[in-house]
């Protein structure tokens, strides 16, 4: 038995402090401070790129989600729906743009105005629709970054599709030296390369820790401390020294065969965004029944590494456009993301497979029906598909959704006892 | 049963409205209109469309067999009865075309009591003709052969309304004439006797069949080569499309109806009847919304576009695949392939229009591994110099996927070939829409949606030939203005609202100046320049002469201001938005339009569809209300 670790919740500290900083600094920046911001989308974007030149990355899709977790989302929701905004719009849009015509205040902070309005285009049809319209509510400069789909049989991008992101990443330069009065320091560009290299490696590593019995955290509700440094922070020396002490931390839990819950009766695999308005709600229905996620796709929309993919200093812009084309959720295809499940099923040992629907989002939610089909009929995975939102709390039925997890573990109880039996 | 007189005047509105747009796509109030009447007054002589029907198609068999009894009475020469039964059927169908055309379409429509009681007088006229047929004593022919004997008969005298000319084709008399000769003795023999089978004939008509037969088939050829630009060897006849319509002499009236019968035609089976013509042949399905059809066409395979099952499919199992909030065309699109409607589709095409559009092609590649399916990345940094390199490798690998699917290579001529016949279909469709611009009047929304839709359904060829003897057809009409409100509608690029939508919104009183309906069929401003390098033609046309879209994302141009601009330069007083139902891009524009249309002052309204509703009582009072709104300002 292990001493008790003296990194013991210092990654939790650590991450709140961290989070605090960067969004103080965002404060500074829209209270008049000096400096400028970029806004981008998390999933497969050139965070590298864009710290190279200091903008500051500002995420409207971690404003959302923050403001959703704080319960203030709906406010902002109604706001632009006012404006014309439907109900069948993302509600990550519809909050954003709500607090972009509220003065830009949340409860964590104050967003600045962009200076530059980068749409890295991986996939997500809405990023494109998001950004157009911000790009017309405020004058800041907008390019569209066209990351070209993963849609040949090999899975792989096309050296045409290299080509293509590698020039416009090239143009993008040319325009935040434009907007910075900079010329880009490639020396600078090549150690932040290394540094999401070496954050891409911690993030792996941790993810592999999750294949042990009990897993040492939970791949799901757990992920999402981590995910927010890795998304806001990648790049950055600090990040790395977060993902280091974390990862010494949570191999001390490993090791010292600790989990996140007393007992672990249940290894899942999640897929799909949380509902952040009610992600305690939503983790207690899990945790009741002794269900820890051991993977999440979720933990993916930032960057795919667990496969073996690393940002290569020596190929700065390469790497930056090969993780923008292969190596994030959404810019490749829905039966990939079978595959990415169907791995994480096998090889983290994983009993069931959660499928959470979000109406917001169509891009991890359509056809998520056909998903389950696969996984229980090809597979024989046990499957549940549950149905809430990401982002707008009227869409979250506690009682039915309750119901539906209760008999879904309570059936796949039964089949345990009766397997083990046998 | 007798009518009175102004029953009569409703029926014969009826049997108009009916012939014209077919009982299901009628509506009850274009018929009180064509008749004079109110809608009250209609329905206190007719209950219902139903009724309509019925009394129109009892109406008819009743006078037929009156009329057949009292001329045959008196005739018992065997042959002579046979021409009196076909000149009787002739005299009453000539004269009352728009009858014979509802009773020979549409009493499948009717159901209960009312079928019952018109299949029992068609029945009787049926067995009166085998009477008939019987007296003739022609025992070589079994009971079976009799059967079939009289059903082609009728198969020959009730088909005359799709052809039938008086000027050319005589009077009733004359025409029953002749179709009792060739029923009684065959094309070859005649009545006295004598084959005419040989080029020796000594026939006394004027000009010979032979030589007949030579002069209409220079005329078609003419019309094919007039049309492809280069002698037509390769490709099946044109001037005529199967159905019997001959295009060169068809009222437009005529032409429209044969695009509808087109339009309801299901698009599983119109690529397996292509197949059964052209055998070893590929049909490639295109979802909305632009396909690079050229590159299809060049490879030899039909390019159709598979744009969901409309009104015509209940969602039984694409439901559990695709969740509610999910728009029906994907979800239809998926039944069709999932109830095996689209076997005969060997590959299909998407592109990336919205995020359930993009995993439905997934959900395609795994339900049906033996579909080639396709995906294109369409490239959405316009204006980029990086643009045209992607784009034209990007058309040259799915130019390899589409070789390996039909097995040749695809040369550049071929690919010229097919570009110049889609820039014809393209310019004609445009030349329509300048009409409905310029003259709203003479060419309805509906019409000119059926020429374009039938388009995605047939190979550009004959698409070509539909539409050039459309506009020739159209030339001569003219028509009064109505007192209506001139619109431009958007944001029903993908999901189609069904054509009684349209047709409602334009009587509710709105004319149509422009959509977007079907706009990745009408993708292109101008002719796509081939100069050598046809696919670069194609991929420069895509990034600088094409279409304004949503979902193309073109931050060259704010996003509302073409539609703005488009409200002014037409003249229109309103913008109308008809969105699709869960419609995620046609949502988000919403907002932006909104905007714009608020801040030029331009009004508009907002309506929502799906493509398989049936009720639509609700959107036409809507568009009613805004149009009283407007017209009373």
């Amino acid at each position: 038995m292990a001493e008790p670790t003296k990194y013991q919740e210092q990654m939790h500290l650590m991450q709140k402090e961290m989070m605090g900083r960067y969004f103080d600094e965002m404060t500074r920046m829209a209270e008049g401070g000096p400096g400028q911001s970029a806004y981008m989308l998390i999933s497969g974007n050139p965070v590298e790129l864009v710290r190279a030149f200091d903008f500051l990355p500002i995420y409207p899709e971690v404003n959302a989600l923050q403001i959703a977790a704080k319960k203030q989302a709906l406010p902002f929701i109604l706001k632009a729906e006012e404006m014309g905004y439907s109900i069948d719009n993302c509600a990550y849009v519809k909050a954003d743009i709500g607090c972009f015509f509220s003065g830009r205040e949340t409860p964590f902070g104050t967003i600045p105005l962009p200076s530059l309005i980068l749409c890295n285009y991986v996939g997500c049809n809405v990023y494109l629709q998001w950004f157009e319209h911000l790009a017309e509510y405020y004058p800041a400069p907008i390019f569209n970054l066209d990351v070209p789909f993963v849609r040949t049989e090999s899975g792989e991008p096309r050296p045409e599709d290299i080509t293509y992101v590698v020039r416009q990443l090239e143009d993008l330069i040319e325009l935040c030296e434009k907007i910075s009065g900079k010329t880009l320091d490639y020396k600078k560009l090549q150690k932040i390369v290394a540094l999401s290299g070496e954050t891409g490696e911690l993030w792996s590593k941790i993810k592999e820790l999750t294949q042990r019995t009990p897993s040492p955290f939970d791949a799901y509700f757990d992920s999402v401390t981590m995910m927010a440094p890795l998304y806001c922070l990648r790049g950055t020396e600090e990040c790395v020294k977060f993902f280091e002490v974390s990862y010494k931390e949570l191999l001390a839990k490993a090791e010292a065969k600790t989990g996140p819950l007393p007992e672990e009766r249940f290894r899942i695999v999640i897929e799909g965004p949380p509902p952040w308005p009610y992600l305690r709600t939503f983790r207690d229905m899990f945790s009741k029944w002794g269900a820890v996620a051991v993977a999440s796709t979720y933990s993916t929309v930032g960057g795919l590494w667990e496969f073996g993919f690393r940002h290569d200093p020596l190929r700065p812009l390469e790497s930056i456009a090969q993780h923008m084309l292969q190596w994030n959720v959404t810019n490749r295809n829905f039966l990939q993301r079978y595959e990415q499940l169907r791995r994480y099923v096998e090889e983290w040992s994983a009993d069931a497979l959660v499928i959470h629907s979000v109406k917001s989002c169509r891009l991890f939610s359509a056809g998520q029906g056909d998903m389950r089909e696969y996984f229980t009929k090809e597979l024989g995975v046990p499957t549940l598909l549950i149905e809430s939102d990401l982002e707008d709390p009227r869409y979250f039925s506690e009682a039915q959704l309750k119901n539906r997890i209760d008999a879904f573990f309570e059936s796949l109880e039964h089949k345990k006892l009766v397997a083990a039996k046998a | 049963m007798k009518h009175t007189k102004r029953e009569a005047e409703v029926l014969k509105a009826a049997a108009a409205v009916f012939a014209a747009r077919g009982f299901h796509q009628a509506s009850v109030r274009e018929i009180s209109n064509e008749a004079g009447i109110s809608l009250a007054g209609l329905y206190y002589y007719f209950p219902s469309k139903a009724d309509l029907l019925f009394r129109i198609a009892t109406s008819a068999f009743d006078v037929i067999l009156e009329k057949l009894e009292e001329t045959l009475a008196g005739v018992s020469d065997p042959e002579e009865r046979v021409r009196v039964f076909i000149q009787n059927h002739l005299e009453f169908f000539l004269n009352h075309m728009n009858e014979m055309k509802v009773v020979t379409r549409e009493p499948g429509f009717l159901d209960g009591e009312f079928r019952e009681i018109v299949a029992e007088k068609q029945r009787r006229y049926y067995v009166r003709s085998i009477e008939i047929l019987g007296g003739l004593n022609a025992t070589h022919w079994s009971a079976e052969g009799l059967r079939a004997s009289a059903l082609s008969l009728f198969g020959m005298i009730n088909w005359i309304f799709t052809w039938y000319r008086p000027e050319k084709d005589g009077d009733a008399k004359r025409m029953a004439d002749q179709m009792a000769d060739l029923f009684l003795y065959g094309f070859v023999q005649h009545k006295n006797g004598v084959r005419h089978g040989r080029p020796n004939s000594d026939e006394n008509a004027s000009v010979s069949t032979v030589q007949a037969a030579a002069v209409i088939q220079q005329n078609l050829l003419k019309e094919q080569e007039k049309i492809s630009g280069h002698p037509s060897c390769t490709r099946p006849r044109a001037g005529e499309i199967s159905g019997g319509t001959n295009m060169s002499t068809a009222s437009f009236e005529e032409l429209i109806e044969r695009a509808r019968q087109i339009v309801a035609t299901p698009v599983g089976e119109v690529a397996s009847e292509w197949k059964r013509s052209h055998p070893g042949g590929k049909v490639v399905g295109c979802f909305p919304v632009y396909s690079p059809v050229e590159l299809i066409h060049a490879s030899g395979a039909l390019p159709i576009g598979v744009i969901g099952g409309g009104n015509q499919i209940e969602i039984a199992h694409a439901d559990s695949r695709f969740q509610s909030f999910v728009c029906s065309i994907v979800k239809s699109t998926l039944e069709l392939g999932l109830t095996e409607k689209l076997k005969d589709v060997d590959g299909m095409f998407f592109q990336s229009i919205c995020d359930p559009a993009r995993n439905l092609a997934s959900v395609f590649k795994r339900n049906f591994p033996k579909m080639a399916i396709e995906y294109l990345h369409l490239p959405q940094n316009m204006g980029s110099p990086r643009v045209e390199e992607y784009l034209v490798a990007e058309y040259r690998r799915v130019l390899n996927g589409l070789q390996e699917l039909v097995g040749r290579t695809i040369t550049d001529q071929d690919l010229e070939r097919s570009i110049g016949l889609y820039n014809r279909s393209r310019a004609l469709v445009r030349s329509f829409y300048e009409v409905r611009r310029k003259s709203p009047e003479r060419l309805s929304t509906a019409e000119c949606y059926l020429l374009v839709r039938a388009g995605t359904l047939m190979p550009v060829e004959e698409h070509i030939a539909l539409l050039e003897a459309a506009r020739v057809a159209l030339d001569g009409r003219s028509v009064k203005p109505k007192d209506r409100i001139r619109v431009v509608l958007e944001c029903s690029f993908c999901e189609q609202p069904p054509l009684e939508l349209i047709e409602g919104l334009e009587e509710a009183g709105c004319y149509l100046l422009d959509d977007d309906f079907l706009l990745g069929w009408r993708w292109f401003l101008g002719d796509i320049v081939a100069d050598g390098d046809p696919v670069r033609g194609l991929a420069r046309g895509y990034l600088d002469g094409s279409v304004y879209s949503g979902v193309k994302h073109d931050l060259r141009t704010p996003k509302a201001k073409h539609l703005v601009d488009k409200v002014r330069e037409m003249k229109a007083d309103a913008v109308v938005i008809l969105a699709a139902k869960f419609c995620e891009p046609a949502l988000f524009d919403y907002a932006l339009y909104r905007k714009a249309l608020d801040e030029a002052s331009i009004p508009h309204l907002a309506l929502e569809f799906e493509e398989k509703m049936w009720v639509f009582d609700k959107a036409r009072s809507e568009v009613e209300t805004f149009v009283e709104s407007m017209l009373f300002e």
